[in-house]
């Protein structure tokens, strides 16, 4: 048994290594060695001495390696072969293994990396890797063969398969890998002056190799530019990522062999390496190690120039790496553009097919965040998968907030404004344009139970927005209408825009479910403020978008009775192209509420018969009125179905059906009164008809627009007076008939 | 590549008798001495074997290498030999042995003053390691065996976690929080030791 006060301060070592340096390691201490400044600070020096001696005892290893080497070399009675320590004499033409090697390629971190040719049993090239001495050979063995094994689970067309691991004759280990043709993906890009998105699109399928990997349980730790290798074939650019081979298995118990797991061996090149890796103290390499590789991997392919540039690692002693590593601030990628000198900026952007500034300006913002946040000194505030960085990416071109930015009501707007491609002058052109859009829609019609939302003409919407109430109210409601957002960032500035309105180009932006929100904003704001034409194209827009939409859904909203409230109103020609089209898309209602829909949105103008025998269904699937949801509406419908087909006493018995609700509607009152007074004179009643129409008149006159159930005030819908207007029309001219 | 230590007799057994026979904390030692010499001449002959068969061969495979060897000659199994914990403190004495004579060798060989004083001259480099952590070990050995078995175990004896923690019972939790903590006390003794040798 170790000595239990060894163990204990062994213990407590560890654990203060393994919290973060600062004030976690500090806390930690202070709680231990409460009573005990002496133990404080002796424990506070070993701390000290951990790191160092980590550092010492990596050189004492190189050095016995080396003395190994020297006394076997006597041993040995090959006189020619005289092991040496130096790595570039490995002979071209000898071989290895089954492979023969045919060139050198070049000198990697951890080994010099050659070609060769492997002839039995089939006969190809590959890449073969020879690791630089001063490694426990078997402990390098054990661990390549893990990595063999669970490379060979790998199979991603962005990653380089190795085939084999091995020793040497002088006792270097040495892996077999696929030969990729390429360059390495820096010089790839400069040389083809690839553009930052496609240099984007080449690194998401780096992380989606990475992301690969991961998920065997392989952490790749040597991600950097000569290990992403790209090529050309075929006319698409393939990067691959290659030299798994020091990579860590993370769960060995899932293959063979016993791993020994040494926690002080370095691996890597320092400017790649996270600060966990670097820190020599035996904390665990994990896979958000290579989230920070790719962080610094992402950050030289937008820049051309690493995070920490201005040191030279190569002169450093191991602890003037990790301090440097651990504590230098670095620089934002756009930071280290601006300063650049002049024609090295000119350089770098001209290797990305851009002006300086024009770079600069597309790299500061997210592409800045995403990659500070990959190279979080503190693994845990970097991203959690490589995944999560890849799809910041993805939603960085996509024109999506990424999620490595703080949250701001104007980094949304932007964004919606560019996924959107309106083209506008500047942002704030947009936000101003949307604002004249914004009113209060009421998208949803809901029954009347559940509060409409409030329809009001823009000045006074302006007015009564400004107050914080219904400021907080319309944030809520910001989901439903992307236009609110706009109106919340930059409220006061109504005047202006109404100048600008119309230079609003409605035609750049694309029928979508998306857009159908603003077109329907806009709509609705033109109409409220009767300015029919704009509004008739905002419709159409509308009409276009909800055509992207679910027959049902649309049916059951009240876009089909706005579009045709205002065409009526505005253009005959119109409104019976879009009653053809309604009736043909929307002939099956689902309910009783779409049915009512249906039928209002198609007779509020005279139909013939071909249309009504359409609307037979709609009628059945309403049903009686005094069932309906909104029985005041229901009986308007019904009432002009049965008017439209002739059926006088059908209709009147429907209209009062309507009116009979105690919950009608003043609109829809106007509304019911002017068909009453149709019929009236249709059964040759003028008097009556003229009374029931005077009656609807001076309700819409005093009425203002505004809405009032049983007395008291509640939100108005303009079209639902436009409707009452319309018929109120159709009835004058039966009284003039008649 | 690490060279572990072989046994060699001139008839089987010999080893386990020699070495089953010492007992206690000097036994290691004890051992060593009387198996150094021999240990030599295996060793240089089985090095040349693996070296000359055909490359692919993992050579100079330090376990496999004394298995081998110890199979050999006592017809023990791979088992018996490393659970046995005084034959694993052997072979790592054996190798510490050479590795530090040799290093001495090389430290003269560079040195231009005269004198050995016994201290490494500060100015040799390369060897510098092998020698300061063989010497501070001798003084931790005497505060704190445990830390510095592990280190001779782990450092000369180039032993895995797995294998030391067969051998001396201990969880391997412990083995590497010791390894750890070993290395910061003998790294503390080694800068003492420095900064007292500055002239």
């Amino acid at each position: 048994m170790v000595d239990a006060l060894n163990e204990i301060d062994g213990a407590i070592l560890e654990a203060a290594l393994s919290l973060e340096e600062g004030e976690v390691r500090e806390a930690f201490l202070s709680r231990i060695y409460r009573a005990d400044p002496g133990g404080l600070l002796e424990m506070r020096q070993f701390i000290e001495d951990s790191k160092n001696a980590a550092a010492y005892f990596l050189d004492a290893r190189e050095r016995r390696a080396e003395i190994a080497l020297d006394l076997a070399s006597e041993w040995t009675s090959q006189a020619a072969e005289r092991p040496t320590l130096d790595l570039e004499t490995e002979n071209l033409g000898s071989r290895l293994g089954n492979y023969r090697l045919i060139r050198r390629i070049g000198e990697g971190g951890g080994g010099v990396v050659y070609e060769a040719e492997q002839e039995e049993p089939i006969q190809r090239r590959v890449a073969a890797k020879i690791v630089r001495l001063g490694m426990n050979t078997e402990s390098v063995i054990a661990r390549f063969e893990i990595e063999r094994q669970a490379l060979a689970l790998m199979d991603h067309p962005n990653i380089a398969k190795v085939l084999e691991a091995g020793s040497t004759g002088s006792g270097r280990p040495y892996f077999v890998m696929e030969y990729v043709e390429g360059e390495k993906i820096t010089t790839f890009c400069d040389e083809r002056k690839l553009d930052i998105a496609q240099r984007l699109d080449l690194f998401i399928q780096i992380c989606n190799a990475i992301q690969h990997a991961h998920l065997k349980g392989v952490v790749h730790r040597d991600i950097k530019p000569s290990n992403v290798l790209v090529s050309d074939s075929n006319g698409t650019n393939t990067p691959k990522v290659i030299d798994f081979g020091i990579a860590k298995a993370m769960d060995p118990q899932a293959f063979t062999r016993p791993v020994e797991t040494s926690h002080d061996q370095l691996f890597g090149t320092p400017v790649y390496m996270s600060p966990e890796q670097i820190d020599l103290t035996g904390l665990d390499v994990d896979t958000r190690s290579d989230i920070y590789s790719l962080g610094v991997l992402l950050y030289e392919m937008l820049v051309s120039v690493t995070p920490f540039a201005a040191f030279d690692f190569r002169s450093c002693g191991i602890s003037k790496v990790r301090e440097t590593l651990l504590n230098a601030r670095i620089l934002t990628p756009s930071q280290t553009l601006s300063a650049l000198g002049d024609p090295e900026l000119a350089e770098v952007a001209a290797a990305r097919g851009c002006g300086a500034s024009h770079l600069i300006k597309q790299i500061r913002g997210d592409l800045d965040w995403i990659v500070m946040k990959a190279m979080e000194r503190d693994r845990s505030k970097r991203y959690h998968t490589v995944n999560g960085l890849a799809l910041d990416v993805q939603r960085y071109l996509s024109h999506q907030p990424v999620t490595a930015t703080p949250p701001g009501k104007l980094y949304l707007l932007g964004k919606f404004i560019r996924r959107n491609r309106i083209a506008f002058v500047t942002g704030n052109l947009l936000a101003l344009f949307l604002i004249t859009g914004l009113v209060v829609s009421t998208s949803l019609y809901k029954r009347e139970k559940t509060a409409l939302r409030e329809q009001t003409k823009l000045r006074a919407a302006a007015q009564f927005a400004r107050s914080e109430e219904q400021r907080l109210r319309l944030i809520a409601d910001a989901r439903a209408n992307i236009a609110r957002v706009a109106f919340l960032l930059d409220q006061g500035r109504i005047d202006e825009a109404e100048a600008l309105r119309t230079k609003y180009p409605l035609t750049s932006i694309e029928p979508s479910l998306e857009a159908a929100t603003v077109f329907r904003s806009l709509g609705d704001w033109n109409a409220t403020h009767g300015r029919w034409a704009e509004g008739a194209q905002c419709y159409k827009l509308l009409m276009q978008a909800n055509r992207l939409d679910d027959p049902s859904k649309v049916l059951e909203r009240s876009d089909l009775i706005a579009i045709a409230a205002m065409l009526l109103d505005y253009r005959l020609e119109d409104y019976l192209v879009f009653r053809d089209e309604v009736a043909e898309r929307y002939c099956v209602p689902q309910t009783k509420l779409q049915a009512e829909h249906l039928l209002k949105v198609c007779l509020i103008s005279p139909a013939p018969p071909e249309l009504l025998g359409r609307m037979k269904e709609a009628v059945q699937v309403m049903g009686d009125p005094a069932t309906a949801p909104l029985p005041a509406w229901a009986g308007l419908s019904r009432g002009l179905y049965e008017y439209r087909s002739g059926n006088l006493d059908g209709s009147l018995k429907a209209c009062e059906t309507g009116l009979a609700d105690p919950n009608v509607k003043n609109s829809c009152r106007a509304s019911i009164r002017s068909v009453i007074s149709m019929i009236r004179s249709k059964q040759g009643n003028a008097a009556d008809a003229k009374k029931e129409l005077d009656t609807a008149l001076a309700l819409i006159a005093e009425s203002e627009g505004k809405e009032f159930i049983k007395g008291s005030s509640i939100p108005a819908v303009w079209f639902d007076w436009v409707i009452a207007g319309i018929l109120s029309r159709e009835a004058g001219m039966g009284l003039s008939d008649g | 590549m690490h060279l572990q230590a072989i046994f060699t007799g001139c008839s089987r057994g010999f080893v386990m008798k020699e070495a089953s026979s010492i007992t206690g904390g000097n036994g290691g030692k004890l051992a060593a001495d009387l198996l150094l010499p021999k240990i030599y001449e295996e060793l240089r002959s089985l090095a040349a074997r693996q070296l000359r068969r055909e490359s692919g061969y993992q050579t100079l495979q330090p376990t496999a290498l004394v298995h081998e060897a110890w199979v050999r000659i006592s017809g023990e199994t791979e088992s018996d030999w490393k659970n046995n914990q005084h034959l694993l403190g052997v072979a790592a004495i054996m190798m510490r042995r050479i590795l530090v004579e040799r290093a001495r060798g090389k430290a003269t060989l560079k040195r231009t003053a005269p004198a050995n004083t016994g201290m490494e001259n500060q100015e040799s480099t390369n060897d510098d390691h092998l020698i300061m952590i063989h010497e501070c070990l001798n003084t931790l050995e005497k505060s704190d065996p445990d830390s510095a078995k592990v280190v001779l175990l782990k450092f000369y004896g180039g032993f895995s976690n797995q294998e030391i923690a067969k051998s001396t019972g201990w969880s391997l939790r412990t083995v590497e929080r010791q390894w750890m903590f070993a290395k910061a006390k003998l790294y503390r003794l080694i800068c003492g030791a420095k900064s007292a040798g500055n002239p």
